[in-house]
């Protein structure tokens, strides 16, 4: 009489299991070791990569371009004189550049901007 | 964690994180490499170049088949690179299969019971031809589909099919040639 497939796969599978080789205990050491030696791999989206890990820095590239285009249209209205009507705003706004670099600068040295960095990702 | 996010770790930098991979499937490519070159260091050696492949080569990796099938696929090529630059081995297609009946496994199982298993085992897969050998391997050890198979190897379903029956057929037929080999020289 002869053993169905199904019998015989299991018989088989279990003698497999049962006689596995072992590589060396050392094995995976030396395969780390060498992994340590390679340069770090990076993904091909390389600024998805960049943006997660660089967290503090594009919230701080943003409000220093945010300051500068608020510096660039209060010196060009405040020189030009062609709009005295936003003299009083700007002036204010000179007053209160400084802090708000500053609090630019606060806010982008802690976890804050993290989570909104996570939220729009 | 998923093996998605260890591969995300890696790519972030996390060199660490992969030996979470090296735990994982080192046994398995181990037990492939050397269904390929039937020789432990060189095995090793083979497992070793293949991690180190697969590590460089992760950032192509586009998730479109299991982690597994895709680095398994590496350990084979990598082993039969290796195993080019061996003496080429004994050609087993002309040797006919035999039917096998219950009796014959049922004799085979019990006479292994009083023999080290995973040792006559290994004994018999070394005498099957070794893309047979492996195919066991592949499909009892790790239980791979058919079509991860074919991934692997790059051979056709049909193909990987014919060679698992062939190569469980054979493995039977020297399993209780080995045994009654044995039982001889105990005897």
């Amino acid at each position: 009489m002869n053993r169905n497939g199904n019998e015989l796969d299991q018989l088989t599978r279990t003698l497999f299991k049962s006689a596995t080789l072992e590589p060396s205990l050392d094995l995976s050491r030396k395969i780390m070791d060498r992994i340590t030696k390679e340069q770090p791999v990076k993904a091909d989206n390389q600024m998805i990569i960049h943006v997660r890990s660089w967290r503090f820095s594009p919230w701080l590239i943003v409000g220093g371009i945010v300051y500068l285009c608020v510096a660039f249209f209060f010196l060009f209205y405040t020189f030009s004189g062609q709009s005295k009507d936003f003299l009083p705003i700007l002036i204010k706004l000179k007053e209160v550049l400084p802090y708000l670099l500053t609090v630019i600068v606060i806010l982008g040295s802690f976890p804050f901007f993290d989570v909104i960095d996570k939220a729009l990702s | 964690m998923s093996e998605h996010q260890w591969i995300e770790k890696i790519l972030a930098g996390d060199t660490q994180s992969f030996s979470c991979f090296v735990a994982k499937y080192q046994v398995m490519a181990f037990n492939i490499a050397y269904r390929v070159l039937e020789n432990r260091e060189e095995a090793e050696e083979v497992v070793q170049d293949s991690f180190v492949k697969a590590y460089r080569a992760l950032p192509g990796f586009q998730f479109e088949s299991k982690f597994s099938t895709w680095f398994y696929k590496i350990v084979y090529n990598t082993a039969i690179t290796a195993q080019r630059r061996q003496p080429s081995s004994v050609s087993y297609n002309d040797i006919p299969l035999l039917e096998i009946t219950t009796e014959e496994t049922d004799n085979a199982m019990a006479l292994l019971e009083r023999k080290d298993r995973k040792e006559v085992i290994q004994l018999v897969l070394n005498k099957l031809p070794q893309d047979e050998a492996l195919l066991l391997t592949l499909y009892y050890l790790e239980e791979n589909s058919v079509d991860d198979i074919r991934r692997i190897t790059g051979l056709t379903p049909s193909n990987v099919k014919t060679k698992l029956f062939r190569g469980r057929k054979r493995f039977y037929e020297a399993l209780q040639t080995t045994m009654k080999h044995e039982m001889h020289t105990i005897l």
